[in-house]
């Protein structure tokens, strides 16, 4: 579903900053995997799905998403193919619309939108329905603005918005880390249950070690700019933190990092 | 009255516009500043369009896909390549300055004469007030607009581009291109505005260049008053509010003009009124982060404040209209003058003085027998129109209007109030009228075209070599345009002048202009009557006297500000004869019956002291013909007063008509001008003289004789044979004097000089072509071959032609003759009689092939083929030998038999008089580049001896 060939992501080429964000970079998630990304900041794993969205182009490689060769798209091109969620929520819904608009928005991911008018009766009893799934009493706000609702409110509805159309491939940036510890709950909790419900192909960057080893099929470990390590879903659930840890002072030792570099990490991650 | 409905209207118009604005401001942020181009875009197009005979209606969704292309423009450069909205803007609004200066092809296209909206309504009015009418339909109109555009913006697609412009992340996630939503929208707003700028062009009755400056203001006024209005995020109760804050914000404007404010300040007032309301909304919209209590206290009371203010201006309104609505006692027996001016130019300020000094002369006072207002549009050009409807709503008597702009604004709207205007160049390209007695009647003035070939010839006495010219103009005004062209018409008749133009948008480039003109070696400015140019005179004089570049202007109060030759129109008498014009209105006559009249003084002015320093020398006759001087630093000027007109005998109406605009007619109708015009200023004849020029077209010329015929002038006179005929032929009744004719008896009108048609006399000026060709044949012993051409329709042409075959085989020449049916074909015939091999050309009566004189004689020039003629004007065009009339004496001495026929004397007793006045010209540097020797005999003869080519 997502194949990654050779990729090579260079920012501020040929600049005294450039900066090799993606090494040759090869990956392959089969269709209804999901698959967690963790990695050191700056290990490019963010780069590696907005490599994906296609807000990123590579100076090197081919992106195949569902058997097309995307690596020319646009990222607004991509959308019939994948769906996101931001980390940011104020970015992923339009605050001066309402609910319903802003679901007719997703409604109409990649198709051509015409002076018609899609948002009747029906159509708001569906999106009633879906909103009621979020368990958020979003269903009765359904005419208030999106700027309105919090921010675990918004990233639910995004989320909604995001699965509506049931992408071939979904990516999650880090979606619930500037939610509070309760609203990331059910954030999350959603996730899963749309991902498994609908068995859709998903990516998802984390901070958090817990997340990716409770959550998806597979983890991807990042760091700079190369995948370090890829753990099938059998390893992954003898695994634990300390496990992952383990990895990085791996490799802290081959790359003579410091030990408070090492403890930075575990403050992070554990 | 007027000014309430007008304003309520022209805010129904401007609405589109304001809606165009909507969309990109409230949408995608964008300021967009294109509309100042697609607005006059859109006008110009429709305006074409409309003139060339299309429905009004039909022109709309043209002007609406030209408004739309430009804004597609703006959006590919805004998306594509990443330029800020408001610099893509920027650059298309300078770029659309040209394109619709070429769209028009002049800067300003009258609509008043064809069909518009307005027209179309005011057919199926069932008896209402017609401004009225008008209101209700555009209101039918607008709500239609209204439901259209807030059903689009709600729709699946109008809800995209509004996500787009809210969260371009989220709707790029959603698989909407964002860069192709904000085209659609850019281009969709620029849409509304196209149709916004046709729709007041129709209204106003003209399309202009400069109409569409500072739209952005306005329409942002506007949707920001409709903010305002609604804080709401209803659709449609927001684009209800954008087309309510139109029509508030041309109140308001109306509202200004109406309580007598300065109109120099309007602009500052809506510049401040829109930042003021920008900081309003802004501090409302935040509410996070701190606010003062200002901030509070406004958001709290954000609908009190609202009201309040409404409240307050609809009573001002309604205490204005009451108050209008009851003139003022005391003044029920003063006549109300009110005077429309363009801007502050010294040229609009001149003619106000004449005016005003001389209505003082003829016993005007103001406050005691009349009240006069002044209304100044300080160069903006709809502004005019506003200044129109605040003097109708005053109750004007008696309009006055000074300028092109100013004159178009008032004679579009008044139509049954009188109306004189001064300081035009032409009240016909205005659409006012097309001649001087075939105007509307209402309307009167004073008018006329700078005398460029005048002061051409006068500049050639300093240079007698070559010499390059450089002039400045800004293609904004169109008199300006009409002058340009003028001058590049004269230039032509002038082969030793060289003409470098250099055009400008503002006064601020004018300096920079002239330096530029400098670098390219000009020898002299001549500046032509620019209102932008004379503004910033300064400029050029800086230029000038840094590189003593000497400046002749067709503006006779440049002398003063430091020109060095200034020969044109005074203005000041051009306002005291509009001051004449409304003393005889107010007397009672009817400006029907005023023709319009021609500027009455031609100043020549010379600058004495800058001779001295620029090392020129300044020939006594000008000196002595001076009327105006500046000598040891101070300016004399003859004093001059306009000649009270015979108040006995009624006027009598002239008809001149040419065949085509060739140098021979051209110079004989001058010269029959030149001494009726003097016959009428000098010596106070009742003259209405009106021109006509078939411009070389048969059938134009079957017209213009019908004309002729069906306006029962009291006089005629022709300049060329077809002229002559075309006339002869339907008119057997009114006096006719023709002149620059070869043969009258070969032309039927004839059997001898003493038998023809009885009312119908003149001059036959045969060329003395067998002279001619012994004169061949005397210089240039071992020619062979001769070449012509001649037009097969000409008359005259056969007869010369002739005349060439009979004198070539006694002179033993062998003739070459082609022959062509128009002007287009003359360099086909050129080309062909060059490679037949011939030793000399030569032209004789022909008036198709004079038309391509100077180019004929640059050939020759450079083929070194000697050229002969039979006009002595000829040799300044570039023939080496010319023998035959100087056609200015001849149409003077016509205009000496018309003003005989005037006095009383009948044509039928009149023979037609044989007049060759018969000059030898010879242009003796070209006879000793081609090695030709002049016998002393020869040149004893010779009038005019040309040492320079």
């Amino acid at each position: 579903m997502i194949e990654l060939k050779d990729i090579t992501v260079r920012f501020n080429r040929g600049s005294v900053d450039e900066v090799l964000a993606l090494n040759n970079v090869n990956l392959t998630i089969g269709e209804g995997e999901f698959a967690t990304v963790i990695g050191t900041n700056g290990s490019g794993k963010s780069t590696l799905l907005n490599l994906i969205a296609g807000d990123i182009m590579p100076d090197e490689g081919k992106v195949i998403l569902d058997g097309k060769d995307v690596t020319r798209w646009p990222a607004y091109r991509r959308a019939v193919i994948l769906s996101r969620v931001f980390q940011n929520p104020y970015l992923s819904t339009a605050p001066d619309m309402t609910i319903a608009e802003n679901l007719l928005m997703a409604w109409f991911r990649g198709k051509t939108r015409y002076p018609k008018f899609s948002l009747n009766r029906a159509l708001l009893k569906e999106f009633r329905l879906k909103l009621a799934d979020l368990e958020m009493n979003l269903e009765d706000r359904i005419t208030n603005t999106a700027g309105t609702l919090s921010g675990g409110q918004r990233q639910a509805l995004t989320l909604l918005m995001a699965v509506l159309l049931k992408p071939r491939i979904l990516l999650l940036d880090e979606h619930t880390a500037a939610l509070d510890p309760k609203s990331a709950a059910q954030v999350i909790k959603l996730t899963e249950k749309f991902v498994s419900s609908y068995r859709l192909t998903s990516l998802m960057v984390t901070h958090s070690m817990k997340q990716a080893l409770e959550m998806g099929t597979r983890i991807i470990m990042m760091h700079r700019g190369r995948i370090i390590s890829d753990i099938p879903a059998r390893e992954k659930e003898l695994l634990t933190v300390d496990d992952l840890l383990g990895k990085f002072d791996n490799i802290r030792k081959k790359e003579k990092l410091s030990t408070e570099i090492l403890a930075n990490f575990r403050r992070q991650y554990a | 009255m007027d000014l309430w409905i007008g304003a309520v209207n022209l805010g129904f118009l401007y609405a589109f516009m304001a809606l165009g604005t909507f969309i990109t401001y409230r949408y995608f942020n964008i300021a967009d500043i294109t509309i100042d181009g697609s607005f006059t875009l859109g006008a110009a197009t429709g305006a074409i369009l409309i003139v060339d005979g299309w429905n009004p209606f039909l022109v709309l969704p043209v002007s609406f896909l030209a408004g739309s292309c430009a804004g597609f423009i703006t959006g590919f450069i805004h998306t594509r390549f990443k330029i800020d909205g408001l610099l893509a803007g920027i650059l298309v609004m300078t770029g659309l300055y040209s394109v619709n200066l070429h769209v028009m092809g002049k800067s300003n296209i009258p609509l008043m004469n064809h069909p518009t909206f307005e027209t179309v309504a005011a057919g199926i009015n069932p008896g209402l007030h017609q401004e009225l009418w008008t209101c209700i339909l555009l209101l039918a109109v607008i709500i239609a607009v209204w439901l259209l555009l807030s059903a689009f913006l709600k729709s699946d697609l109008g809800l995209t581009m509004l996500a787009t412009g809210n969260n371009p992340t989220m709707i790029s996630a959603q698989g909407v291109s964002t860069n192709r939503m904000k085209m659609l929208g850019i281009t969709l707003a620029n849409g509304m505005v196209g149709l916004s700028g046709i729709l007041i062009a129709q209204y106003q009755g003209f399309a202009d260049i400069g109409m569409g400056i500072g739209s952005i203001i306005y329409s942002l006024a506007a949707v920001i008053i409709g903010q305002a209005l609604f804080r709401t995020r209803k659709v449609w109760l927001a684009v209800m509010g954008v087309i309510l804050g139109a029509v508030l914000f041309r109140l308001a404007v109306a509202l200004a003009l109406k309580s007598g404010f300065d109109p120099n300040d309007l602009k500052i007032l809506t510049a401040l009124f829109v930042l003021l309301t920008l900081v309003i909304s802004k501090s409302v919209k935040s509410g996070t982060g701190q606010e003062t209590r200002l901030k509070i206290l406004v958001r709290k009371n954000r609908k009190l404040i609202i009201s309040a203010s409404i409240l307050a201006i609809l009573g001002w309104m309604i205490y204005l209209l009451a108050g209008s609505g009851t003139p003022l006692k005391t003044s029920e027996k003063k006549v109300r003058i009110g005077i429309v001016m363009a801007n502050h130019s010294s040229v609009l300020t001149k003619t106000r003085d004449g005016f005003m000094t001389e209505m003082k002369n003829l016993g005007y006072v103001n406050g005691r027998n009349c009240l006069i207002s002044e209304l100044n549009a300080e160069g903006d050009i709809p502004a005019n129109k506003s200044m129109v409807d605040k003097l109708i709503a005053d109750k004007t008597d008696l309009f006055l209007s000074f300028s092109s702009a100013s004159t178009q604004a008032v004679v579009n709207k008044v139509k049954n109030k009188p109306v004189v205007f001064a300081t035009v160049a032409s009240p016909f390209i205005l659409g006012a009228g097309k001649t001087p007695i075939d105007h509307p009647a209402n309307v009167t003035g004073v008018y006329g075209q700078a005398p460029v070939r005048d002061l051409l010839k006068i500049l050639t006495k300093f240079f007698p070599g070559n010499v390059r010219i450089g002039t400045i103009y800004n293609p904004g005004f169109p008199n300006t345009r009409v002058n340009l062209g003028d001058l590049k018409k004269a230039v032509k008749d002038f082969p030793r002048i060289t003409l470098v133009e250099m055009s400008v948008s503002g006064t601020s480039e004018v300096q920079q202009a002239a330096q530029s003109l400098a670098s390219k070696g000009i020898q002299a400015f001549y500046l032509i009557t620019d209102l932008t140019v004379f503004d910033a005179f300064e400029s050029v004089l800086k230029v000038s006297r840094a590189g003593r570049i000497p400046i002749f202007a067709n503006d006779a109060d440049c002398l003063e500000r430091g020109a060095f030759l200034v020969y044109g129109y005074e203005f000041y008498t051009s306002g005291v004869q509009a001051a004449r014009l409304a003393d005889r209105i107010i007397r009672g006559e009817s400006p029907a019956g005023i023709p319009y009249e021609h500027y009455a003084r031609c100043l020549l002015g010379v600058n004495r002291d800058q001779a001295m320093q620029f090392g020129l020398t300044i020939p006594d006759t000008l000196v002595k013909a001076a009327e105006a001087t500046m000598y040891k630093n101070k300016y004399s000027k003859k004093t001059f007063r306009l000649p009270v007109r015979p108040t006995q005998g009624r006027v009598a109406r002239i008809a001149v008509f040419q065949y085509t605009n060739s140098t021979l007619l051209n110079r004989s109708v001058q010269g029959l001008r030149d001494v009726l015009i003097r016959e009428k200023y000098a010596r106070g004849r009742k003259l209405d003289i009106t021109f006509y020029d078939a411009l070389g077209d048969y059938g134009t010329a079957q017209s213009i004789a019908k004309d002729i015929i069906s306006k029962d002038f009291d006089y005629i006179a022709t300049a060329s044979t077809l002229a002559m005929q075309t006339l002869a032929a339907h008119n057997k009744k009114v006096p006719h004097v023709f002149c620059a004719v070869t043969d009258p008896l070969k032309s039927g009108v004839a059997r001898s000089l003493e038998d023809h048609q009885v009312n119908l006399t003149g001059l036959a000026t045969p060329q003395p072509v067998a002279a001619t060709i012994h004169l061949m044949r005397t210089l240039l012993p071992k020619a062979k071959k001769v070449g012509m051409i001649w037009t097969s329709s000409e008359i005259n042409s056969e007869i010369c032609t002739k005349w060439a075959r009979e004198a070539c085989a006694k002179e033993g020449f062998i003739l070459t003759e082609k022959t062509i049916t128009s002007v287009g074909e003359v360099d086909a015939a050129v080309k062909s009689l060059i490679s037949s091999g011939i030793d000399i050309f030569f032209m004789s009566g022909d008036v198709t092939v004079s038309q391509a004189l100077p180019v004929l004689g640059r050939i020759m020039q450079d083929l070194k083929i000697p050229f002969f003629s039979n006009s002595a004007d000829d040799i300044n065009s570039g023939t080496m030998v010319s023998l035959g009339a100087s056609y200015y004496d001849v149409g003077k001495k016509a205009a000496g038999i018309l003003l005989g026929i005037m006095d009383g004397a009948s044509p039928v007793d009149i023979p037609i008089l044989i007049y060759v006045p018969q000059t030898l010209a010879i242009n003796l540097a070209l006879t000793r580049k081609f090695g030709i020797s002049i016998p002393d005999s020869v040149l004893q003869k010779a009038v005019i001896k040309l040492e320079k080519y």
